[in-house]
């Protein structure tokens, strides 16, 4: 599905990653976190433990309201985007909403989507921006406390995969446009999963463990990831891209992705190595990590792909966004 | 040229994927006890760097045949000495 979006734009981005840190030692690793490190990228990233996701989508959504003087009764929409919620029922949205004491007539609710989940939640909440009143404001809260999921023993997982959460202020802005393209791979949705982590026809399973047929993963993105890009461009006929921000998968495979799209070096942006893997966060962490000093022009390409083979990509422009330093919290 | 490459090849899966005997030009990876694609993707990167090519995304995966990885990597050079 392609869409454009027009009169609404990113005021404001803040991410923060728990405190606990898990770092390779590069002299003591064994050759399987040596070969993590090197093929994906990732040395270091960082482990919730007894912190859940709401409690970080809570500092998060605390943050962004304060450094940006919000007025609550402003925020007409609250959206948590997760796959690691604290609990089934109710939504996180709905917890955030009551500890935040937003306003009875917010809109909150939860979007279960992984890896692709920023720019899914991007698309729906700048929609229902855009179809409401000027002041109106928009919450979007991502990321997922998913190393919990990881078997300890797993060592290459537990380096790969971290936890980190980002939240998202958006409201009206003139003249800004937003691109999108979402979409669905028809086959795929059990090469990426949390497995024993819900309901079946005969028991309740409440053991989540983190699966990954890494081969297939790949393969997907491998396909999808270029032509997304290409399609994107060639539909919105912007060339003016500034920076290309995709989901935090592996390094390999991101520069080869950008190798066939003929992406310059300058342009690709990072978070992989000191934060991991991180879901739905791993585009708002890039963007916090690279974009957080820079003054320059900001047109941006997003691109998520992952869990359910759920894809979308993005063209937005964070010129004038406040970009918050990472928070470790 | 086969036998320096695969001689090489050879090599860098003895140095750094521990293989304890030599391969031939039949032997399939993707048979081979515990390779997995990390370990699959790692070999990607070390034949690039070995042999200054660059395998491109569909390749990745797709070669899994020690002929067809010599072949390739034939081809491969044979273009970047008509760039060069």
């Amino acid at each position: 599905m392609y869409r454009v979006i027009n009169n609404v734009g990113i005021e404001s981005i803040i991410s923060i990653v728990p405190k606990k840190k898990v770092k390779l030692d590069k002299n003591r690793s064994n050759e399987q976190l040596l070969r993590v490190s090197r093929v994906i990228g990732v040395e270091e990233s960082y482990k919730s433990e007894n912190t859940t996701t709401v409690e970080l989508f809570e500092q998060a959504a605390k943050v962004i309201i304060k450094k940006n003087s919000i007025n609550k009764k402003n925020i007409k929409f609250l959206i948590c985007v997760t796959q690691t919620p604290d609990h089934l029922m109710p939504s996180c949205a709905n917890i955030i909403h009551q500890k935040l004491k937003l306003k009875e007539e917010c809109v909150a609710f939860d979007i279960n989507l992984g890896c692709s989940g920023y720019v899914y939640g991007l698309y729906v909440i700048m929609s229902l921006i855009n179809n409401s009143n000027k002041n109106s404001k928009g919450l979007l809260l991502v990321g997922d406390t998913i190393s919990k999921t990881v078997n300890k023993n797993d060592e290459s997982n537990s380096l790969l995969f971290g936890d980190a959460v980002a939240a998202t202020l958006i409201e009206n802005k003139k003249n800004k446009k937003n691109i999108f393209i979402l979409g669905s791979g028809s086959q795929g949705f059990d090469k990426l999963m949390l497995k024993n982590s819900g309901f079946n026809k005969k028991k309740i399973l409440m053991k989540p463990e983190f699966f990954m047929d890494g081969k297939e993963v790949f393969s997907f993105a491998i396909n999808k990831v270029p032509k997304l890009i290409n399609e994107i461009i060639r539909r919105s006929k912007i060339k003016n891209i500034n920076y290309y921000i995709l989901h935090q998968a592996n390094k390999m495979m991101l520069n080869k992705i950008l190798d066939m799209s003929k992406v310059k070096e300058n342009k690709r942006l990072f978070s992989i190595k000191n934060f991991g893997n991180t879901s739905s966060a791993s585009i708002p962490v890039t963007i916090s990590k690279n974009l957080n000093n820079k003054k320059d022009k900001k047109m941006s390409l997003l691109a998520g792909f992952g869990a359910g083979f759920s894809y979308a990509a993005c063209i937005t422009d964070f010129t004038k966004t406040k970009i918050l330093k990472i928070i470790k919290k | 040229m086969n036998t320096e490459i695969l001689k090489n090849i050879n090599n860098i899966l003895i140095k750094n994927f521990n293989f304890k005997k030599k391969i031939n030009l039949n032997t399939d990876l993707s048979k081979i006890k515990n390779w997995d694609s990390l370990k699959h993707l790692d070999f990607i990167m070390q034949l690039e760097k070995s042999f200054k090519i660059k395998f491109n995304l569909e390749e990745n995966y797709k070669i899994k045949i020690i002929k067809d990885f010599v072949a390739k990597i034939k081809l491969k050079q044979k273009n970047n000495e008509k760039k060069n």
